[in-house]
C-alpha cells in the first residue's frame, strides 16, 4: 500500500516489531494492515483495505478524502465503534499508547473516552438532546474517574470554560438546542477532553459549521493541542484545513491510502495522481475566475442587456407566537437588496447560514413573495400578475436546487423528468420532438442517451446535479439562481459541474445568480459580488476588487476565515478572528447590523454611530461599482492585515 | 401553528397508524413488493380467503341456515368438519359465509373511509390555517370513540345490522386516514421537488395529481390493509355484543356468541373455528400492510 | 411552556366539544323517537308524548343540546330504568372493578412489552422473527374469543381457572371497602383468602386484556428502539466510554419508551373498549360487563355515559400524556414562543 515507501518513523515494515517489545514513548496510535469489509462474506464491500496509520503525541495528522473513502470507517475500526455487521482486521494496532490487539472489549471501551476523545461532525445530533450539556461532560468524567458529582461538576465547568464558552457556570444548565452550532462544537469538544486523553480523533469537526465558526474551532483545536501536547487525528476532506492545521497528511481514495507526507509536501508537491488531480480541481480563493469569459475589458452596464435587477427586495416572514398566536415576530430574511446581472454574466451571493441569500434566490424566481420592491427579469416586471400568466413567465427563469436529489421526484424517470417542462410549456410540438430535445438536454449536459430510462437514486450525486441543470435550461432560460447547487459534491465532481456551469453560459449566454457559502468556489465563477450578512447586501461589485481589496469588515474577515490549502501562504497569513456567532434575524442588532462582532470597529475604538445609523450600501469617491455598507469602509485599508490571502500566486508557484 | 403542533407530538403508527415514505416508481415497485417472498405469500393468502368467501359456500353446497336437530352438537368429522351447533347446522358452511360477511362490510367500509379520509387529509393539508385546525380537532373528537363504540351507538341510534357496523368501522377510519394523507401532504409540500415543479410552472393540479398523489397512495394502502384487519376484528366484536350483523345470518362474531356457553362445558367446535377465521384474516392483512411498510419506509429497508 | 399548556388544553376541550357533540348527534338526533323506542310499541300516544315532553325531545335541537350540555357538567349522565339507579351512581360504584382489570393489564403488557421491544430490536434476528410472528397472532386475536379459549384450556380442560363469573367467589366474604379495588382492599385488611381467591379470577381476563395490548407494544417499543440507536449520540455515548447497558439505560431506553407515552391515548381507548368484551366474556361486575347488560335490555341511558366517560378519559389521558411530554422533552418545555 506504502507506493512511496515513505512512512517516516516507521523502523522497518515488518509486523511485530511493536507488539513484541514495548511500544515507544510518544507513539499514541498506530495502525498496520486495516481492512473493514461490510455486507455478505462472499460479495464483501471492501470499505478499507491495508490502511497504515500513525499518530505521535504534540502533532496533528490529517487523513484526506472524499466521501466513501474509507477515513471515517477507519477512524471508528479504530474505535472500535462500527456498527455490528462491519468486520475489522489488523495487523497490528496501538491506541492511545496501549496495544489495541490485546485489549478486551471492555478495555477498549475505558480507553475510548479516557485516553482517547472524539469529536463528531455534527454537533446537534451527537449530542444527546434531553440531557442538559453539563451532565452530558459530568457523564464523560465520571465514567473514568471514581469522582464526587459536585467534583464532577466543578471539573466540568472548567472544561467548558477552556473551551471558550462565555459564562460557563449558567451555560452547563442549558439543553443542546439552546446552544449555537459553534458552541455546541465546543462543548463536544469539551466533552471529548474530559477525562485529557492524550490522543484526540476529530472527524470533520468543522464541516457542519458557517467558516467563520469553523476558523474559531480550528483555532481552538489547535491551541488545546499545543496547551495539552495531545496527538490530533484530524479527518477531513478540506485540504484548506489541512494546509491550516495539519504537520502530516494521509490521503486516502477508495479505502486505500494514496499517499502520505509533510503537509507542505502534499499540499505543493504531490506525487501521486489521485492528490494531484484533488488540488487542481480544488477551487482556491488565491486564484481568480480563470477565464473572464467574454468580459475583455467591455465597460459593465452600458453595451450588455441586463438579465436581472432587483430594487429594494424585501422578504418579511411573520411568525405566530404565543397561546393563541396573537404574538407576530417579524423575520426580515431579505431586507432592501438592490441588485444588477447582466445577461450572460455571474453574479455570486456569499453569505454564512442564516444570511438570507437562499431567500433572496426564492423571491427572484417568484417561490417567496416579496413583501415590498421589485423583481425585473429580462425586462419583465414580475409581481402581481395572474397564476396562469406567471407560470408562463417562469420559462425565463429556472432555479437549480442544492440537493439534486430531493429536487427530482423519485419516482419519475429521468426522461420523464426532462420532458415535463417541454410538455408543460408546449415548447416542441409532438411526443417525437420532445423525445429528441431530451437526448439534446442530456449531451448538454454531457450524459448519455440511456440516462432517460434510469431513475433519479440510481444515478451518483454529480450525474443527479447534471439532472437538475439540463431541467433548468429545458426550458431555454435567460436566468438560472443556483442555490448551493455545488455544495453537496466532492471537489472533483464540483470542478466538473463549475467547468459545465461555465462552458454552457458561453454557449447560451445564461446569467447565473451563484448562491454560496463557499468563497472560493464563488471567485472560481463570479463576475461580480454580493456579501450578504442578515438579510441585507453590505458589500457588492466587481469580483476581482472584493477579493484583492474587501471594503466590509465582514468580507475581510470571511475570506480571512476560509483556509487556503498551501501551507506557506496559510501560515504566513495574519488572521483577523470573527467572535460569537451571527445574530438572530428575527432580532438583528440596532444601527449596523454587524457592529456586534465587528472587529473593524473595535480597532477603531468603538464608535458610536454604529450602533445608532444603519450604513447605506455605497461607493467609492471614484464613482466604480465596488459598493460597501460600512461608516469606515475608506479607514479599512489600512488596518487590514497586509497578507489577507498570503501572497500572490506568483510568489509560491 | 397549533395545528402542526400536533404532528411531532404524536406520531400515529401503530395497528392503524403509520408514516411512509414514497418509494420508487409505481407499478412496477409495487409488484417488485409484491415480489419479496414474504410478501407474495401473505398475497397468495389473501387471494385465498377471497376465493374462499366467493365460491366457497357453492362449492360445499350445504345450507348454513338448515336446522337439524338430530344431528346437534356434533364434533368434527368426515360430514362436518368443523362439528354442528345446538341446532345441527353445519359450522363449516356458516364459516364459510361468515367469511364472505367479513370480507364484504370490512371491505366496503374500508374502501369508504380510505377515500372520504384521504380527500380530508389531501385539503387540509393543502388548505392549511383555521380550517386544517377546525377539521383537525373534530377528526380527534372522531378518535375519541373506537370503533367498537361507535358501532354501540350507531346500533343504538340506527338499528343493528350489516350497515351500523359498516358506517361505524368506516367513520372511525376516516380520521387514520385523513391524518395519514395530511402529514403526508405537509411533508411533501416542503418537500424540493414540489417547489422544483412550481419552478418550472407546473399548475397546481397537475402538481397535485402527478406528484403528490402517487407519493400519498403508499400509505393509504398500508393504512387500508391494516384497517381491513381492525374492520374484521370490529365486526366481530360488535357481533358478539349483539350489536352487529343480526342471526340467523351467520357472522364469525354471533357464532363464537352462540357457542360461548357450549364451550364452557366443552362443545369448543362452535367457537374456536370462526376464531382461527378471524385470526387468519387479520393476521393476513396486517402482514401485507407491516410488509408494504416496511418496503416503503427507506428506514425499514436499512434495517439489519 | 405556559403557552404550551394552554394550548394544549384549549385543544382538548375542543376535542371534547366535538365528541359531545357526536355523541349528542348520535343518540338523540337520530331517526326514531326515542320516547317512542323507549316506551315500546304497546304504548299510548300520550304516554309517549308525556314522556316526550319530559324528556325535552320535543324542544329545538339547540336547546336540547344547550340542556344536555348542562346536565353533562353538573356530573347527570341519565337514568337507567333497568336497574333504576342514575347512570353517574352506577359508573362510579363499577369504575373499581374496571379500573382494577385495566390497570393490571397494562402492567402486565408494559412488563411483556419493554423487555420484548428491546431484545427484538437488538442484533438476534431470531428473537425479532419470534416476537414479531407473536405480535402479529397476538393482535390478530379477537379479544373475547381469546378469552374464551383460556377458559377453555384452564378452566374446562384443565380445571386450573376459577369458573368464569365476577372478580371473588361468592364463598369467600368480601373484604371491607376501601379503594373498590379487591387485591388493595384485601391486603389492607389481611385477608390473604380473599387476595389470592381475588387474583386467581383477574389472571385470566387481565392476560386476555393484556396479550394484544402487549403485542402492539412491542412492536412500538422495538421501533423506537432501533430509531433511537441509530442516533448519533449514541456513538458520542459510546466514545466517551460508556458501557453497552449505561448506553441501553442511560440513552437510548428513555427516549425509545417516549412513543408508548404519546400514544398512551389511543392504546387506553382500545383498553376500554377491550374491557367491554372481555368484561362480557368473563361477568366481571364493572362498567364494560353493565354497558354490555345495557345494550342487550335496550337501556340506552347507560350507553351513552359510557360513551361520554370513554372521550372523556380519553382527552383526558392525550392531555396529560402531551403535558408530560412536555416535561419530559426540555425542546418543548423550554421554547419560547
Amino acid at each position: 500500500m506504502n507506493r512511496n515507501g515513505s512512512i517516516p518513523a516507521v523502523p522497518g515494515s515488518a509486523a511485530g516489531a511493536a507488539t513484541a517489545g514495548e511500544i515507544e514513548r510518544d507513539l499514541l496510535l498506530r495502525v498496520r494492515g486495516l481492512n473493514v469489509a461490510f455486507g455478505p462474506a462472499d460479495d464483501p464491500v471492501r470499505a478499507v483495505r491495508g490502511v497504515d496509520l500513525d499518530v505521535r503525541a504534540g502533532e496533528v495528522v490529517a487523513l484526506v478524502g472524499e466521501s466513501g473513502s474509507g477515513k471515517t470507517v477507519s477512524a471508528l475500526a479504530l474505535l472500535g465503534l462500527l456498527p455490528a455487521g462491519a468486520r475489522v482486521s489488523m495487523d497490528e494496532a496501538v491506541l492511545a499508547g496501549e496495544d489495541r490487539a490485546a485489549m478486551s472489549e471492555e478495555e477498549l471501551r475505558l480507553v475510548r473516552g479516557a485516553r482517547a476523545g472524539t469529536v463528531f461532525q455534527d454537533p446537534l445530533s451527537s449530542l444527546n438532546p434531553v440531557q442538559r450539556i453539563g451532565d452530558q461532560i459530568v457523564e464523560a468524567i465520571r465514567l473514568h474517574r471514581r469522582i464526587g458529582t459536585r467534583e464532577a461538576r466543578r471539573l466540568a465547568v472548567a472544561r467548558l470554560a477552556q473551551v471558550g464558552i462565555p459564562d460557563p457556570q449558567r451555560r452547563f444548565r442549558d439543553y443542546p438546542h439552546q446552544f449555537s452550532g459553534g458552541m455546541r462544537q465546543r462543548a463536544m469538544i469539551a466533552m471529548a477532553l474530559a477525562s485529557a486523553p492524550p490522543l484526540l480523533i476529530a472527524d470533520e469537526p468543522t464541516t457542519a459549521l458557517d467558516v467563520t465558526v469553523q476558523a474559531q474551532i480550528l483555532d481552538l483545536i489547535q491551541e488545546l493541542q499545543r496547551e495539552l501536547s495531545m496527538g490530533v487525528l484530524l479527518i477531513t476532506h478540506d485540504l484548506g484545513v489541512v494546509g491550516r492545521v495539519a504537520d502530516r497528511v494521509v490521503v486516502m481514495n477508495r479505502g486505500e491510502v494514496v499517499e502520505r507526507g509533510e503537509t507542505a509536501q502534499i499540499l505543493s508537491r504531490p506525487s501521486d495522481p489521485y492528490t494531484i488531480r484533488l488540488l487542481e480541481s480544488l477551487p482556491r480563493l488565491d486564484v481568480a475566475k480563470r477565464a473572464p469569459a467574454a468580459a475583455g475589458g467591455e465597460p459593465d452596464g452600458a453595451a450588455r442587456k441586463v438579465a436581472l435587477e432587483t430594487a429594494g427586495l424585501e422578504v418579511v416572514f411573520s411568525r405566530r407566537g404565543g397561546a393563541i398566536g396573537r404574538k407576530v415576530t417579524n423575520v426580515r430574511a431579505v431586507d432592501d437588496v438592490s441588485l444588477t446581472v447582466g445577461a450572460g454574466r455571474t453574479l455570486g451571493l456569499v453569505g454564512e447560514s442564516g444570511c438570507g441569500k437562499t431567500t433572496l434566490g426564492r423571491a427572484i424566481v417568484q417561490l417567496a413573495d416579496a413583501t415590498a420592491g421589485q423583481v425585473t427579469i429580462g425586462g419583465t416586471r414580475l409581481g402581481g400578475e395572474r397564476a396562469r400568466r406567471l407560470r408562463d413567465l417562469r420559462r425565463h427563469f429556472q432555479l437549480v436546487f442544492q440537493d439534486p436529489q430531493a429536487s427530482l421526484d423519485p419516482r419519475q424517470r429521468i426522461g420523464r423528468i426532462l420532458e415535463e417542462p417541454l410538455a408543460l410549456h408546449d415548447l416542441c410540438g409532438g411526443r417525437e420532438q420532445r423525445r429528441r430535445r431530451v437526448v439534446e438536454l442530456l449531451e448538454l449536459v454531457g450524459l448519455g442517451t440511456e440516462f432517460a430510462t434510469r431513475l433519479p437514486h440510481e444515478l451518483s450525486g454529480g450525474q443527479r446535479q447534471r439532472i437538475g441543470i439540463a431541467r433548468a435550461l429545458a426550458l431555454e432560460p435567460s436566468l438560472i439562481v443556483l442555490d448551493e447547487s455545488v455544495s453537496a459534491l466532492d471537489v472533483a465532481i464540483q470542478a466538473q459541474i463549475l467547468a459545465l456551469l461555465e462552458r454552457l453560459q458561453q454557449e447560451l449566454g445564461i446569467a447565473y445568480v451563484f448562491i454560496s457559502h463557499d468563497l472560493a468556489v464563488v471567485r472560481q465563477i463570479a463576475d461580480t459580488v454580493a456579501v450578504m450578512y442578515l438579510g441585507r447586501v453590505v458589500e457588492s461589485g466587481p469580483s476581482e476588487q472584493i477579493y484583492r481589496e474587501p471594503r466590509h469588515p465582514y468580507t475581510a474577515a470571511l475570506l480571512s476565515a476560509v483556509p487556503i490549502a498551501d501551507v506557506a501562504r496559510e501560515r504566513a497569513r495574519e488572521r483577523i478572528v470573527l467572535h460569537g456567532d451571527p445574530p438572530s434575524p428575527a432580532d438583528p442588532p440596532s444601527g449596523c447590523a454587524f457592529h456586534t462582532r465587528c472587529w473593524l470597529r473595535s480597532r477603531l475604538g468603538d464608535p458610536e454611530i454604529c450602533t445608532t445609523a444603519r450604513p447605506a450600501l455605497g461607493g467609492r469617491a471614484d464613482g466604480g461599482q465596488h459598493r460597501a455598507a460600512c461608516h469606515f469602509s475608506d479607514r479599512q485599508a489600512e488596518l487590514l492585515p497586509p497578507s489577507l490571502l498570503g501572497a500572490t500566486r506568483g510568489a509560491s508557484a | 401553528m397549533s395545528a402542526t403542533m400536533r404532528e411531532p407530538l404524536r406520531p400515529a403508527p401503530g395497528p392503524h397508524g403509520g408514516r411512509t415514505a414514497p418509494a420508487p416508481g409505481r407499478g412496477r415497485r409495487a409488484w417488485a413488493a409484491l415480489g419479496a417472498a414474504g410478501l407474495r405469500a401473505v398475497a397468495m393468502g389473501l387471494v385465498a380467503f377471497l376465493l374462499l368467501a366467493l365460491v366457497g359456500p357453492l362449492l360445499w353446497g350445504k345450507d348454513p341456515l338448515a336446522v337439524d336437530l338430530q344431528s346437534a352438537l356434533q364434533g368434527p368429522s368426515g360430514t362436518h368438519p368443523f362439528g354442528t351447533d345446538e341446532l345441527g347446522r353445519d359450522v363449516f358452511a356458516r364459516f364459510l359465509v361468515g367469511a364472505r360477511i367479513s370480507l364484504a362490510v370490512g371491505v366496503c367500509a374500508v374502501f369508504c373511509s380510505s377515500v372520504v379520509g384521504t380527500l380530508i387529509g389531501a385539503f387540509t393539508g393543502l388548505v392549511g390555517g383555521p380550517v386544517d385546525a377546525v377539521i383537525g380537532r373534530a377528526l380527534d373528537g372522531v378518535l375519541a370513540f373506537p370503533a367498537l363504540i361507535m358501532g354501540m351507538a350507531l346500533a343504538v341510534a340506527m338499528g343493528p345490522g350489516a350497515v351500523s357496523v359498516g358506517l361505524a368501522i368506516a367513520v372511525t377510519g376516516v380520521p387514520w386516514y385523513a391524518r395519514t394523507v395530511r402529514s403526508e401532504v405537509l411533508s411533501l409540500r416542503s418537500r424540493e421537488f414540489i417547489d422544483a415543479q412550481r419552478v418550472l410552472g407546473a399548475p397546481t393540479g397537475h402538481i397535485l395529481i402527478r406528484h403528490v398523489l402517487p407519493s400519498v397512495l403508499g400509505g393509504v394502502a398500508v393504512q387500508a390493509s391494516l384497517g381491513i384487519a381492525y374492520a374484521v376484528l370490529a365486526i366481530a366484536g360488535l357481533g358478539f355484543l349483539g350489536l352487529g350483523i343480526q342471526p340467523p345470518t351467520p357472522e364469525w362474531g354471533g357464532m363464537i356468541t352462540e357457542g360461548r356457553t357450549y364451550l364452557i362445558s366443552g362443545q369448543w367446535w362452535m367457537s374456536i373455528f370462526p376464531g382461527l377465521g378471524i385470526l387468519a384474516l387479520v393476521t393476513l392483512s396486517m402482514a401485507l400492510g407491516e410488509g408494504l411498510r416496511d418496503h416503503l419506509d427507506p428506514h425499514g429497508k436499512l434495517r439489519r | 411552556m405556559a403557552s404550551f399548556v394552554v394550548r394544549r388544553v384549549l385543544a382538548t376541550l375542543a376535542v371534547l366539544f366535538f365528541a359531545s357533540l357526536i355523541a349528542f348527534v348520535l343518540l338523540r338526533a337520530a331517526p326514531g323517537d326515542p320516547a317512542r323506542k323507549l316506551l315500546g310499541p304497546q304504548a299510548s300516544e300520550q304516554a309517549v308524548s308525556a314522556l316526550r315532553a319530559d324528556m325535552g325531545v320535543d324542544r329545538p335541537l339547540l336547546q336540547q343540546y344547550g340542556t344536555y350540555v348542562g346536565d353533562l357538567a353538573t356530573g347527570d349522565l341519565g337514568y337507567s330504568w333497568r336497574t333504576r339507579t342514575t347512570v353517574t351512581a352506577e359508573l362510579t360504584a363499577r369504575l373499581p372493578a374496571t379500573l382494577e382489570l385495566a390497570m393490571t393489564a397494562m402492567a402486565i403488557a408494559l412488563l411483556l412489552a419493554i423487555p420484548i421491544g428491546v431484545l427484538s430490536a437488538g442484533r438476534r434476528r431470531w428473537v425479532d422473527r419470534f416476537s414479531r410472528a407473536g405480535a402479529i397472532v397476538g393482535l390478530g386475536m379477537p379479544q373475547f374469543w381469546l378469552g374464551l379459549v383460556l377458559i377453555l384450556v384452564f378452566f374446562t380442560w384443565l380445571g386450573i381457572a376459577p369458573a368464569p363469573f365476577g372478580r371473588i367467589d361468592d364463598t369467600v366474604a368480601m373484604p371491607a371497602r376501601t379503594t373498590g379495588l379487591l387485591l388493595v382492599d384485601s391486603l389492607i385488611a389481611g385477608d390473604f383468602a380473599a387476595f389470592g381467591n381475588a387474583l386467581s379470577h383477574l389472571v385470566l381476563p387481565a392476560l386476555t386484556l393484556a396479550i394484544p395490548l402487549a403485542a402492539y407494544l412491542s412492536r412500538i417499543v422495538r421501533r423506537s428502539t432501533i430509531d433511537v440507536y441509530r442516533n448519533d449520540y449514541v456513538r458520542t455515548a459510546r466514545a466517551k466510554g460508556a458501557s453497552e447497558t449505561r448506553v441501553l439505560f442511560r440513552h437510548a431506553l428513555p427516549n425509545a419508551l417516549l412513543p408508548i407515552l404519546t400514544l398512551s391515548g389511543m392504546w387506553f381507548g382500545e383498553l376500554m373498549a377491550g374491557a367491554l368484551l372481555v368484561e362480557a366474556v368473563f361477568n366481571w361486575p364493572g362498567i364494560g360487563g353493565w354497558v354490555a347488560q345495557s345494550i342487550q335490555a335496550q337501556d340506552y341511558a347507560p350507553v351513552q355515559g359510557a360513551i361520554l366517560l370513554g372521550a372523556l378519559v380519553y382527552s383526558v389521558v392525550n392531555l396529560v400524556t402531551d403535558l408530560l411530554y412536555g416535561v419530559v422533552d426540555p425542546r418543548i418545555r423550554l421554547a419560547t414562543t
